[in-house]
C-alpha cells in the first residue's frame, strides 16, 4: 500500500479514515499511548469536529471521543477518507 | 517519510518492564521541570500506608481509566469525601480509606500500565509495589460500563498483570445507571464468563449494586482463590486490543447513541461563535461569583472575627499580650480567614464546570492561546483560580500533563492579581484616580481596576513565553490529548463536601506559615517602644534601611515598611500603610484613606508605580512555601520571590519615569 500524504489533522470533519502509519517525527512514547488509545494502525477514526483557532480536534476514536492537538495530529498518517457516522460539524 | 515507529507487539512486552523499571526515577523533581510534581505526594502516601497499623490491613487497590468513576466508588465504599469531578485527572495522588479492617486505596486514573506522563508514572510504579506486597487482598478494577472498550483496553492489562502476581481481581461496572436510562442493560454473566473474571454493576451516584459489591469484596478478601482470574483472554497488546474492541462491542451500548447528546451540545460549546460566546460568560459568572457572591459570606467571617476579638480583648489586661491577640492573633491572621468564603466559592463554581463536562471543553478552546506562550489547555482552570487564591490554583496545576506545561503555570499562577491585591488595588486607584464616569456606562477606576488584571495576565504570558524558549527549552513535554467525557448533572452533596474540605485545606496549609510570619512582623513592629510606635519599631528601622531601594519610585521610607510588612499577605499592605499615617483601621475607611495619601503627596507617578509593583511582585510567603513543596525545589521559591521583585522593580521604574 503507498504511502498516504494526508494526516489526521488534514482529514474533514464528519468524515472518517483508517490510521496508516506515524511520522518519525511523532515520539515513541506518544505512538504507543496512541496506539492504547485506540488510534494504532489499521484503526478507524472519526474527525467529528474542528475547533475555532486551530484548536485541538475533536475525534471519536472506538467507543470514546478525544481531542487531540495539531502536533500530534500531523504525525499519524490517514488512508481512505470516507463519510463519518456520527454528524461532526466544522467550526 | 512515515514508518511504523511501534509495532503493537511490543506493547505488552514493555508493560511489565515498565512496571519495574520506572519506578526508581520517581524519586524527585527537579527544578527545570524534567519531573512530575506529583512524586512528592506519592512518596508521603506510600509513607503513610506504610505505617504499622495499615500494614496490617488487607489492601484493596481500585484502578481504572480517567473518569471511569473511580473516586465516586471511593466515597462510596469508605464513606470519605474525596474530590469527583467529570474530568480527566482529577485524582492525582493514591487516596486511602479505611473501613474496618480493609484498606482501600485509590489510585489515579491511567489509559495504559505503559505510563507517558509523571501523574501516571507514579500510579503505575505504586501499583506496581502493591501487587508484589502480601498485604494486597485484591484490586477492583473499573470499566466505565459507557465506554466499556476504552475501559477493556486498561481492563485487560490489569488482568494479565493480576495473574501473572497471583492476585484476586473483580472487574466493576460503574455508572450504569446512565445505561439504565437509555433502556439498556449490562450482561455481567456473559462478560464475566469471558472475562474469566468476577463482574459486578454499580452505580456510584444512585449507590445501585452496592450492597452486593461489598459482599464480593468481603468474599475476595476471605477467599482470594476464586478471585484469580481463570481465563486468558489476550496475551499481546495487539490481541488485547482486538479484545477489547469485540467484547465492547458485544457487551457495550450502542456508541451512536452514547455519542448522540454529547455531539450535540458540543455542537453549541466549541463552535467558533457560540463556543467563544458561552465561554465568556461563563467566565463572568464565575468572576461574579468571586467578587460579588463571596462578599456577604467574606463581611460575615469578618464580623464573626471582629466579634470574638473584641469579646476576647475585653477580657485581657492591657499590656504586651492583648495587644498581640488584637493585632498579630484577631487583625493580622483573621485577615487571612476572611478570604476562605471566596475559596469555597470558587471551588463549588470550578466543581460544578468540572462535574458538568465543560471544564474539558474549556480546555480544548483555550489550549491554542495558552500554547503559544508555553502552556496548555489544561493550564485554564488554574491560572482562571490564580485569581481568588494562588494557593489552591497551584495545586489545581497537577492535572497537567506536561511537566514543562506544569510548572510553567506555576511560575505564571502567582502573577495573576489574587483577591489579596484587591485593597491595595482599591485603595491606590481610590487616592490617584478620579471617580469620572466614561460614556454613562463605565467608570474610570473601574476600568483602570480592569486593566490591572488585563497587565497581570500579560505580563504572566510574556514570563511564560520568555521561559518556555529559554530556560525550559528542553523540558520534557507530553502530547495534549484529552478525552472527552459526557456531560452530565454534578454530584451535589459531593461537590460541597468538597468545596468545604478545599476551604480547610487553605486554612491549613497557608495558616501556619501565615501565621508565624505575621507573629514575627508584629514583633517587629512591636517593640520596642509597644503599640502605636510603628514609626520607632525594628520594622520603621529596616524601613529606613531599605528607604533608598524605593526612593527611585518616588516612595518614602513608610511605603517601603509596607511593603515590607505585606510579605506576610499584601492585605496586610493597607493596614500598616495606615497606622504609619495615623489612621485607624485603614482597611475599613478605604476612601477616607485614600484622600488623605492624596492630599499627603503621594503623586500619580508613585501611585501608578506602585500598583505596578504590586502587581507583578511574589509578596505571599504561603505562596512561596507551596510552590516549594508542589515542585520539591527550596531554590525555586527564592528565585521566583528575586525575579518577580527585581521585575516589579523595574516596571515600576519605568511607569514611574514614563509617567513623571
Amino acid at each position: 500500500m503507498p504511502v498516504p500524504n494526508l494526516n489526521l489533522w488534514d482529514l474533514p470533519a464528519s468524515t472518517s479514515a483508517t490510521v496508516a502509519a506515524f511520522e518519525d517525527t511523532l515520539p515513541k512514547d506518544y505512538c504507543l499511548r496512541l496506539t492504547e488509545l485506540g488510534l494504532g494502525i489499521g484503526e478507524t477514526v472519526e474527525c467529528l469536529r474542528h475547533v475555532p483557532l486551530r484548536g485541538p480536534r475533536v475525534y471519536r476514536i472506538g467507543d470514546s471521543v478525544f481531542s487531540i492537538a495539531e502536533d500530534v495530529a500531523r504525525g499519524v498518517m490517514i488512508h481512505a477518507v470516507q463519510s463519518g457516522e456520527t454528524r461532526g460539524v466544522q467550526p | 517519510m512515515s514508518s511504523k515507529c511501534c509495532e503493537p507487539d511490543d506493547v505488552v512486552s514493555t508493560d511489565v518492564i515498565a512496571l519495574r523499571t520506572k519506578a526508581p526515577g520517581l524519586s524527585r523533581m527537579s527544578a527545570d521541570g524534567t519531573d512530575g510534581a506529583a512524586s512528592g505526594s506519592a512518596s508521603r502516601t506510600t509513607k503513610s500506608a506504610r505505617g504499622p497499623a495499615e500494614s496490617r490491613l488487607s489492601h484493596v487497590a481500585i484502578v481504572g481509566k480517567p473518569n471511569s468513576g473511580k473516586s465516586l466508588l471511593f466515597n462510596r465504599l469508605t464513606g470519605l469525601s474525596q474530590r469527583v469531578a467529570n474530568f480527566p485527572g482529577v485524582t492525582v495522588e493514591v487516596k486511602t480509606g479505611r473501613v474496618g479492617d480493609t484498606l482501600f486505596m485509590d489510585f489515579p486514573g491511567v489509559y495504559s500500565l505503559t505510563p507517558l506522563t509523571r501523574d501516571e508514572e507514579v500510579a503505575v510504579a505504586r501499583l506496581a509495589a502493591e501487587l508484589d506486597r502480601d498485604s494486597l487482598s485484591g484490586i477492583l478494577c473499573l470499566l466505565d460500563a459507557t465506554r466499556l472498550e476504552r475501559s477493556l483496553q486498561l481492563g485487560l492489562q490489569v488482568e494479565a498483570e493480576a495473574r501473572a502476581k497471583g492476585k484476586p481481581l473483580l472487574f466493576v461496572a460503574t455508572m450504569i445507571d446512565e445505561l439504565e436510562k437509555a433502556g439498556m442493560t449490562l450482561d455481567t454473566s456473559g462478560l464475566a464468563r469471558d472475562l474469566g473474571a468476577h463482574v459486578v454493576a454499580v452505580s456510584g451516584r444512585k449507590g445501585t449494586g452496592l450492597d452486593t459489591l461489598r459482599d464480593k469484596i468481603a468474599e475476595m478478601i476471605t477467599a482470594p482463590a476464586e478471585f484469580l482470574p481463570k481465563g486468558v483472554p489476550a496475551s499481546d497488546a495487539q490481541s488485547m486490543r482486538a479484545t477489547a474492541r469485540k467484547l465492547g462491542r458485544q457487551y457495550g451500548p450502542k456508541t451512536d447513541y452514547v455519542l448522540k447528546h454529547q455531539n450535540r451540545l458540543d455542537r453549541f460549546f466549541l463552535s467558533s461563535v457560540t463556543g467563544w460566546f458561552s465561554f465568556v460568560a461563563i467566565m463572568l459568572f464565575l468572576f461574579q461569583a468571586i467578587f460579588t457572591w463571596a462578599a456577604p459570606l467574606m463581611d460575615g467571617v469578618e464580623a464573626i472575627i471582629g466579634a470574638i476579638g473584641a469579646f476576647t480583648t475585653a477580657r485581657l489586661p492591657e499590656g504586651v499580650v492583648a495587644d498581640f491577640v488584637a493585632d498579630a492573633i484577631f487583625a493580622g491572621f483573621g485577615s487571612f480567614l476572611v478570604f476562605v468564603p471566596q475559596i469555597f466559592v470558587l471551588s463549588f463554581i470550578i466543581g460544578i464546570l468540572e462535574d458538568s463536562g465543560y471544564l474539558a471543553r474549556a480546555a480544548i478552546i483555550c489550549h491554542r492561546p495558552l500554547s503559544w506562550f508555553g502552556m496548555s489547555g489544561r493550564s485554564f482552570v488554574p491560572l482562571l483560580s490564580g485569581h481568588a487564591c494562588a494557593i489552591p490554583a497551584i495545586f489545581a496545576a497537577r492535572t497537567i500533563e506536561s511537566p514543562k506545561r506544569r510548572l510553567l503555570t506555576i511560575l505564571a499562577i502567582p502573577l495573576m492579581s489574587c483577591s489579596a491585591r484587591l485593597p491595595v488595588y482599591s485603595l491606590l486607584i481610590a487616592a490617584l484616580i478620579p471617580p469620572i464616569g466614561i460614556a454613562g456606562i463605565f467608570g474610570l477606576q473601574g476600568l483602570v481596576f480592569f486593566a490591572l488584571y488585563g497587565f497581570s495576565l500579560i505580563v504572566a504570558l510574556i514570563v511564560s513565553s520568555v521561559l518556555s524558549r529559554t530556560v525550559y527549552r528542553k523540558s520534557s513535554d507530553a502530547p495534549f490529548v484529552i478525552e472527552l467525557p459526557p456531560y452530565r448533572m454534578p454530584h451535589w452533596l459531593p461537590l460541597i463536601r468538597r468545596s468545604v474540605e478545599q476551604a480547610w485545606a487553605f486554612i491549613a496549609k497557608a495558616g501556619a506559615v501565615i501565621f508565624a510570619v505575621t507573629v514575627v512582623v508584629w514583633v517587629l513592629g512591636y517593640f520596642p517602644n509597644g503599640s502605636g510606635q510603628l514609626s520607632t519599631s525594628w520594622l520603621a528601622s529596616i524601613g529606613q534601611w531599605i528607604a533608598p531601594v524605593f526612593q527611585p519610585l518616588g516612595l518614602d521610607w513608610q511605603f517601603g515598611v509596607a511593603i515590607l510588612a505585606s510579605f506576610v499577605a499584601r492585605e496586610v499592605f493597607v493596614g500598616t500603610l495606615g497606622t504609619l499615617h495615623g489612621i485607624e483601621a485603614a482597611d475599613e475607611q478605604i476612601s477616607g484613606f485614600a484622600a488623605h495619601l492624596s492630599a499627603s503627596g503621594l503623586t500619580l507617578a508613585s501611585g501608578l508605580a506602585l500598583l505596578a509593583f504590586y502587581a507583578i511582585a511574589l509578596q505571599c510567603a504561603s505562596t512561596l512555601a507551596v510552590i516549594r513543596k508542589e515542585t520539591g525545589s527550596s531554590t525555586l521559591p527564592i528565585t521566583l520571590f528575586a525575579g518577580y521583585g527585581i521585575l516589579a522593580w523595574a516596571v515600576a521604574w519605568t511607569v514611574y519615569h514614563l509617567v513623571g
